[in-house]
This record gives structure tokens, sequence and C-alpha cells, in this order.
């Protein structure tokens, strides 16, 4: 069989939120793996699957133990691939392949009846009746989870038993060794008997599984599919998500996202006590740049914008308010990763691989690209022209880009700005407490909300302050200061 | 009057039986116990596989375990086909071994059974919940040879003892192992408050902590390392408790007699008997000098077994063999071969 790669997701954000999922069969963790972003001609097919997470998510808010239902099963379902591989090729099953063949029929059996009664009817997902596998493999009326080659199935290994049973107390009851060792040789030849009486029967039940062996892979895809999409609407629940809206690819409309929070950092800061500000943005075919001070949150905001685009195209809810957005060919994201060294390139080296891969994608089609201050690493007069190079070649492109800079003076015709809104009040901010007491102060006195601005903007000069904030040493700073113009401070 | 063995182990619902050595008759104690309370529902598994036929070499039939009609059987699913008890599948466990994971039958017939169960403490403990939850009310673990017991001994609430003179032929070397081994598996339990509180503290490689008399942590130390022999004798005189997490090696130890007279100061403490891993000499030393040892989990053993008879034909005198083990031991000590545990005769099963 043809085993696909793995998933590998495109921003941090859905990286983490694909670990957290609860995913317990190896069904499930099949159907993650094949997991993939639409592909932009493929709206309907989204919407379809959007409608189905849909329904699974009402249905769960309406049903506190709904997850737990399905959860039981998933936990203990076998991964029976290699038991059907041996049946589909003809071998005779083992005991323990028939038990656990038998097991998953009964699991699946399980799982159908509750999803048929949950009344969900999904089109992605049916589950074959296995119950003609259950009644082979369980001859008696009771159904019992375990399996044995049972005297129903053959009236000679009924017989051959009956003689063994015989033999065995006769053993129990004689005394003389002599007679007890023939007894034993006589027991010895009615095993084999048994024996080979009981392959019959298994080969029997290997050949009346045929049939059933595609109904059996069928329904273990589809337990997967199912577990992956309780899991999608796990997420969407527990992180308030909303669907996305998504529209035609090349309608040239622009993606809105209204209140976007990231699940990850939004966790990460409320263990700190803190709350995540959500992000609200919106975006016109071509360029749109981004300013703001430092540690205002232009990365999370850039972060949150590509992890909800990306969420959106794996049929996932996204966490946000509202989202609208066109099908996109590609989500491209280049936000200082780190790896460049670990390459062998200078991380400006990296960018540049970096640019030409987006470059390559554009060529093919719509997307959209966020670049997290692109051409930092070089010297600022060099980096400001790749920045406005690569601001008026996305303008152009069709693609939808984002550039988030700390380079003034970049101009390009018909873009969009934005800007964090950056410090609240500048002077409430306390010189000498400790760094935690500072980081929190700056915390809670920056507004990371994103406000578009005008073409003709000034990149803020906040740095110099927030050095102080952060009370750097005295003499440093006045050092620093003589560096600014008088009127700057 | 004396009491069976069977009624030793009754009341007990996890019983190990762990050998000295390979063919110390350990298999013909578990025939023994296993059918005897047909009203009782039993189970037996194993600590790994005691795979090694040695009747292959030696010529002499390696007993097989056979059990009763109903017993839970707990076995690699590639030992299935060596099994002739017919039989129901129960469930799978998710332990692996090298012969397949490991299953639970129930035996609808009586039959030989090949068994190799999982070999670590945290799935041991886990099977005999299962075994249990199928309806299991006593559980046998064939605990395979001493070193490697710890699993079976620290999963079951009883153990049996089985020697012989497979182990050693000489009847002296016999007697001296067998109680020195008995003497470590019956420690005392190691029940200083002050350790309990401070709870277990290891970092990294340290694997032993030093407390003093107020249960203060006063040093920690990789015990396979000299230093660690010389931090403990740098306490001399000074009241010490020395907990080690894996095993207490000869080395050890005998840097330590090396390095300090008395050791009325010490007390060793392991999580087992079957983690001292010294000679019945330093043993004897260590107690000549003061040193105490101790264990954090005691095990119940319940009674030692003898095996006169080696795989190669060599013969002892069961009840002298019997005797001279019980002198100085204060559990019962059984002949295997004796009228009141009588062996289960060998036909092996024809394998198709």
């Amino acid at each position: 069989m043809h085993r696909q790669k793995k998933y590998r997701a495109v921003t941090p954000g859905v990286a983490w939120l694909l670990a957290e999922l609860q995913i317990d069969s190896i069904y499930g963790r099949e159907a993650l793996k094949n997991l993939r972003l639409a592909r932009s001609d493929a709206l309907e097919a989204l919407n379809c699957s959007l409608d189905e997470l849909t329904r699974v998510v009402n249905a769960a808010r309406c049903d506190t133990g709904f997850f737990d239902r399905a959860a039981g099963v998933f936990k203990c379902l076998r991964y029976i691939s290699g038991s059907l591989d041996n049946l589909e090729a003809g071998l005779t099953p083992d005991e323990t392949e028939l038990l656990e063949i038998k097991g998953f029929a009964l699991m699946l059996n399980s799982l159908k009846s509750w999803y048929d009664e949950s009344g969900l009817k999904l089109e992605s997902i049916d589950f074959s009746d296995l119950e003609p596998v259950v009644s082979l493999l369980n001859p008696d009326k009771t159904i019992v989870s375990s399996f044995h080659v049972h005297d129903a199935y053959s009236e000679r290994l009924k017989e051959i038993r009956a003689a063994k049973r015989l033999l065995e107390s006769e053993i129990l009851k004689t005394a003389g060794l002599e007679r007890k060792e023939e007894l034993r040789c006589e027991r010895a030849r009615i095993v084999s008997q048994e024996r080979d009486e009981e392959n019959v029967v298994r080969a029997g039940l290997g050949r009346k599984l045929q049939p059933w062996i595609k109904h059996l892979r069928h329904n273990g895809s589809a337990a997967g599919l199912f577990e992956l999409l309780l899991a999608k609407a796990r997420v969407a629940l527990r992180y308030e998500c909303c669907r996305p809206e998504l529209l035609p690819a090349g309608s040239g409309k622009p993606l809105k996202a209204e209140n976007m929070f990231n699940p990850e950092i939004s966790e990460i800061l409320e263990r700190q006590g803190k709350s995540f500000t959500p992000v609200s943005i919106g975006l016109e075919p071509g360029t749109t740049l981004l300013t703001g001070a430092n540690m205002g949150g232009k990365t999370v905001a850039l972060l949150t914008l590509a992890m909800n685009a990306e969420l959106a195209l794996l049929g996932f809810f996204v966490s946000a308010r509202s989202f609208t957005m066109p099908m996109f060919d590609f989500i491209f994201l280049m936000a200082g990763d780190g790896q460049s060294q670990a390459a062998g390139l200078s991380s400006f080296g990296a960018e540049i691989i970096r640019l030409s891969e987006l470059i390559a994608l554009t060529r093919q089609g719509n997307g959209l690209a966020i670049c997290d201050e692109f051409a930092r690493s070089t010297n600022p007069s060099e980096g400001s022209r790749f920045v406005q190079a690569l601001g008026e070649f996305l303008q152009n492109s069709g693609s939808y880009g984002v550039i988030a800079t700390h380079y003034d003076g970049i101009k390009i015709e018909n873009a969009a700005y934005y800007q964090v809104v950056g410090l609240k009040n500048k002077a409430a901010l306390p010189a000498g407490a400790d760094r935690d007491m500072l980081l929190r102060n700056l915390c809670d006195n920056m507004d990371y909300r994103l406000v578009r601005i005008s073409g003709d903007y000034q990149v803020p000069k906040d740095a110099l302050h927030i050095a102080g904030i952060l009370d750097v040493d005295p003499d440093f700073m006045t050092i620093l200061r003589r560096h600014y113009p008088a009127d700057s401070q | 009057m004396e009491r069976s063995l069977s009624e030793l182990v009754e009341g007990y619902s996890c019983v190990a039986i762990i050998g000295m050595e390979k063919n110390a008759g350990k298999t013909t104690v578990l025939n023994h116990l296993l059918g005897r309370r047909p009203s009782l529902v039993q189970a037996i598994t194993s600590i790994g596989y005691d795979g090694e036929d040695t009747d292959q070499v030696t010529g002499t039939d390696k007993p097989s375990i056979y059990v009763g009609c109903g017993t839970l059987v707990a076995t690699a699913s590639g030992l299935l086909g060596q099994c002739d008890f017919t039989r129901e599948l129960l469930g799978f466990t998710d332990f692996h071994t090298p012969m397949g994971e490991v299953v639970i039958v129930r035996a609808l017939s009586d039959g030989f059974a090949q068994i190799a169960g999982p070999s670590t403490t945290v799935q041991m403990t886990a099977l005999i919940e299962m075994l249990k939850a199928a309806g299991a009310a006593q559980i046998f673990i064939d605990g395979a040879a001493a070193r490697k017991s710890t699993a079976a001994i620290s999963s079951s609430d009883a153990c049996i003892l089985a020697t012989g003179i497979a182990f050693s032929p000489g009847i002296n070397d016999i007697v001296e192992q067998t109680r020195h081994y008995a003497d470590l598996l019956m420690l005392p339990g190691f029940t200083d408050d002050a350790y309990r509180c401070s709870g277990r503290i290891s970092e990294g490689l340290n694997d032993c902590i030093l407390l003093d008399d107020q249960g203060n942590v006063a040093g920690q130390a990789c015990s396979f390392e000299d230093s660690c022999a010389d931090l403990i004798v740098g306490r001399s005189g000074k009241a010490t408790s020395a907990i080690f997490k894996g095993a207490v090696t000869q080395r050890l130890i005998q840097r330590i007699l090396d390095k300090s007279r008395q050791l009325g100061w010490l007390r060793l403490v392991a999580e087992d008997g079957t983690r001292f891993l010294l000679t019945s000499a330093q043993a004897k030393e260590l107690k000549v000098r003061g040193a105490a040892l101790y264990v954090m989990n005691p095990v119940n053993l319940l009674a030692v077994t003898v095996n006169p008879v080696s795989p190669g034909g060599l013969r002892l005198d069961g009840h002298e063999l019997q005797r001279r083990v019980a002198g100085g031991l204060n559990v019962p000590v059984f002949d295997v071969l004796a009228a009141n545990l009588p062996q289960i005769s060998q036909t092996r099963p024809v394998h198709a």
C-alpha cells in the first residue's frame, strides 16, 4: 500500500493544535497523517466537510457526554490491517487473528449503532454493518467478546473433543503408571487430530471472511475519519472557534478576520495570568504592510492570521469571531525559524532561499504570503530596498501578502498599511522595579490591536522608550540618547 | 500438623514461584499447586520465557506446565500452537514479547501449556489486574531464575523459592546458597518515617541516597562508582541509612568492607531482597560488623522447595537435603519428589 507522508503544518500554531488533538486509534492517526490543505478549486468539498463539522459541533453542544461515548471505542480499537493482509493473501487465520477480527467487528458495530442513533448522517462517514462477521465468529446465541474454535463449527471436532475429555478424566482416575502413560500417548494422538480439525475450521472461516475484508477495511478508515472529525469538533468547542466563510479562489474579494485568537499563545498567557488581545485585520489582494512598536505583537498577529488561514483550509473551525477568506493555492509563512544555521546558511541566506520558494509559489497560483520582518538580517539601507521590492512584487502577483517591517519609507501604490496601536500611556511606566514587574507593566500598557493607517506612515520610534522601561543601564541610556535628535525624545 | 504446600498458598491472590536456577523444580511445584482447588479459578503466567529446553541437551524431561480445565493462562500468542488444551481466547494485553503479544486464554480442557509473559514489573502488575478482571481468584507467576525474579516478587503478594541439585551438585553449597538467598528475601521492611516523608530523592545517575538519623539527606551518589562506597564510609560512626534504587553490588559492598571495620552505624536499604547481589560471605561479614540490611518492599516467603534430582541424573537423598536446608530457616521446606508433592508424568504433547 502506498503510504502518504505525514502532513507538515505550515504554521507553528497548527502544528501545536495537531499535536494536542485527542486521537487514540491508529485509524484516527492515519486519518490525521493524511490531512491535506484543501485545493483552491475544492471549495464545494471543503464546505461539505465544514457542514459536517458544524453538525458534529452542534450535536456535541447539546450533549455533554457526546465525545465520551465514542472515545471508549477508539481507545480499544486494535489496528487489524496485518490480519486482513494475511487473510487477503489466502493464509489460514490463526486464533489471535480471528479474535482480533471479531473484536474489531464488535467494536465497529457498537460505534455504528451509536453513530446511527446520533442522527448525524454524515455523507463522508458510513459504516458497513459487520453483523454477519460477528455471527460467523460467534456461533453461540450469546454474543461474547472472546473467541474459540467452537464445537458448533464441526461435528467431527465435537466428537474429537468429547473423546479427549473422556481420556483426560480417565487419566485422572488411573493409578497405574504404565496405563497412565498409555492413556497419555492416546491423548497426544487425539490432540493432534483436534489440531488438524481446528485448522480445517479456521481455513473455512478464512474463506467465509474473504468477502468481508473490504468492509472491514472500509470501516477502519471510516472510524479514523470519524475520530478525526470528533477531534476537530472538540477543538472548535474548546477554543470557541467559528466556522470560516470561504469564497471562491480568484474572486479578488478581501480576507476579513475579526477578533482572532491563537490557542497556543493564549494558553501560555493564561498560565502567566494574562490574556490574549484578539487580532482583527482585513486584507485585499496585493500587499499589506504592518508596522508597530517592538514588543507590540506584530509577530503574534501574523502567526495568528496564518494559523487560522491554514486551519480553514484543513477543514477546521477557526479561532476567531468571524473569518472570511478566499480559497488559496498556498499558505506561505516566513518568520525566522532558526533553521538557517543548521542548514549552513546565514539568516539572510535562508531568507533569500525562502523568498525564491515564495516567488515560485506565486507563479503557480494565488495564496496567502506572510513575511515577518523580511530582510531584517541585512543592513537597513539595503534591507528596506528588499522589502520595497517584495511589496511591489506581491502587490501585482494576485496573492495576498502581509509584510511586517521596521523599515521607514516603504511606499507601495495601493497597498494597505496597518500599525500596532502600541504603548497606551508612555508616562505611566515606572522605572526601577524588577524585570518581571517591568515586563508585566510593559505588557499591561501595550495595546496590541491593529489599526489601519494611511500610506504616509512613520514607523513608531518606541525602541528607545522601551529600552528605558526595561531598565537598561543609565550610563548606556545616556550614550544612546546622545545619538537621537533632541525633538524625538 | 504440618500444612501442605497447597494449604500454605491459600488466601494469597498472587503467588510467585522463583527458582535458584533452572531445573530447580519450579514447574513441578506449579503443577502441584495448579488444579488443587477445582472450585477456584486459577491463573498462570510467567516472567518472560524460560525457553531454553534443557531436556534437548541433557536428555531429561523438562516438565511442562499442566493446567486443568477452566484455568486462565496468560501467554505469548506465538506459543499458543504449543499449548495442547482446547481453549477460548479472552483478549489481548498489549504487552509484546519476542514470541508475540501476551494473550489471555481460558482452558476448556486439561492440557500442557507453554508460557511466556511480560518481563517488567509494571506490565506484570497490570496483567495481574487483567487476570483478576477475567475472574482469576488465585494467580501463580512462574518467576524465572533468582536474579531475574524482581518483577515476579514486586507484583505478587507471596512467593515460594525453589532450589535443587541442578543449582549445585554439592549439598553444602546448595544449603548455604539457598539459606543466603532466603535470608535476603526475608529481610525486614524499612519503615523509617523520615524517609517516607521526604519522598524519593534521586537526581540523574544518583541512585543511592544517604540519610542521617533525623531523616535528612546526607549525600547522594551513583552506586556504580567507587565514590559511592567512599561516601558511605565517610559517614563512619554517624548513624546512616544508604537507600538504593537499583542493585547493591558485590563490588560496592567489598569496598565498604575493605575500608571500614565497624559498621554498626550503617543500614543498607534496597527495593527488595533480589536487589542485594552479595555473596553469602559478604552478607555474613556485614552482619558480624553490625551493618543491618532492609528492604522497601518486604517479601512474604511462604516456603522453600528442594529438587534432589539433576537433569544429568545425579540424585541426592531428598529427605537429607530437605532437612539440611530447613535447618536455620523459619519457613517450611518441601521435597518436590516426596509423596506430598507428586510429580506429573511427563509425556510431551505430539506436535502437528
